[in-house]
């Protein structure tokens, strides 16, 4: 009867496990192909993300993703997704690049309790001013039901000079499913956006 | 209840496995495995315990399998078919991930007896699964075996 018991309690551990680590070492947790889209609704708002075309950055093939309603450059690899990231200041008219490189966004593997960092530091003399220019990045990832993972990205951005002095930082948070794409977005505001319906190649 | 396993052979295996492609950041496995092969008719039941680590840079994923089946001879060649259960595991620098896999394998090879001792260099293909998703793991192995007299 004990070993009944063990052998049945055994079979309802296993088959009940809800961990697929096969699935998720192979899922792409963000499908990036041109024309794949993804409508999420925040209330009677609506928010499209879609993979627009493709070029090159930096000797790096990348997507051109409408994000937030602007052109994002995400490269995708074995290693994950980074994007391209531009920041320019242009204190009279003309603009000048304080940053101009790829970040990780999604780093791949995604594995629970993992973190990364990312920082970015650059000075140089703009018209005559000492521009000081910082850019970090922290992400925590925490596994979720359904081998979806969250992804929390903290960004601060610190700009000084002596026209401009600006800090600004946000925490942005994405749910991935798994060969689906970005299931839940809360961005920087707060609002919780939905995954609505996508299509996917 | 006494099981009683009359042992006729032990082997120690490794080798190396390449996996499926999809399989990110894994490299190649390079497994290690303790087999007891009995001696209970034509075909021979066998019990293994097999590590299959693979990994690169700050990247672990290793399988654990118990897994179990029937040997039998076809001319020089032994081969083997066979079941396993166990835990699969995903380690990023000191995160760690672990669910259950279960998997499904042949193998075959030349046997070539030494007297007591035998040597199987071998062919062996894994299909594992976590119950949503599958994968597969092929490659070349060599047991070195001792038989009771």
């Amino acid at each position: 009867m004990d070993m009944r018991f063990l052998s049945l309690s055994f079979l309802i551990l296993i088959l009940c496990s809800p961990d697929h680590l096969i699935l998720r070492n192979k899922a792409d947790y963000l499908p990036l192909k041109v024309g794949n889209e993804w409508h999420y609704a925040y209330g009677s708002d609506s928010l499209i993300v879609a993979v627009d075309d493709d070029t090159i950055i930096g000797d790096l093939s990348c997507y051109i993703v409408i994000f937030e309603n602007e052109y994002q450059y995400w490269h995708y690899d074995e290693d994950g997704v980074r994007r391209h990231f531009t920041f320019s200041v242009g204190p009279t008219g003309t603009e000048y690049n304080l940053e101009s490189r790829y970040y990780p966004l999604f780093p791949y593997p995604l594995i629970d309790g993992s973190s990364f960092q990312d920082s970015f530091r650059f000075s140089d003399v703009i018209e005559g001013d000492t521009v000081y220019y910082f850019h970090s990045l922290t992400g925590d990832i925490i596994s979720e039901e359904g081998d979806r993972y969250r992804v929390r990205l903290k960004e601060l951005i610190l700009v000084q000079s002596t026209w401009l002095d600006s800090t600004m930082s946000w925490i942005s948070t994405f749910v991935l499913k798994p060969d689906v794409g970005i299931e839940t977005y809360i961005d920087a505001k707060g609002r919780t956006w939905s995954l609505r319906s996508y299509s996917i190649r | 209840m006494v099981i009683i396993i009359f042992a006729t052979t032990l082997s120690i295996g490794t080798g190396a496995f390449l996996p499926d492609p999809d399989l990110r950041h894994t490299g190649i496995f390079t497994p290690f495995s303790i087999t007891v092969l009995t001696d209970l008719g034509r075909f021979h039941p066998f019990f293994s315990v097999e590590l299959l680590p693979a990994g690169s840079g700050n990247y672990d994923l290793n399988f654990y399998l118990l897994e179990s089946g029937l040997s039998f001879r076809s001319g020089i060649f032994q081969n083997r078919i066979g079941l396993g259960a166990g835990g699969i595991e995903r380690k990023l620098d000191s995160e760690k991930e672990r669910g259950v896999i279960y998997c499904f394998f042949v193998k075959a090879g030349p046997l070539f007896d030494l007297s007591q001792f035998n040597l199987l260099p071998l062919f062996d293909l894994h299909i594992l699964t976590d119950t949503e998703a599958y994968t597969w793991l092929a490659g070349l192995g060599v047991e070195f075996g001792y038989a009771f007299p």
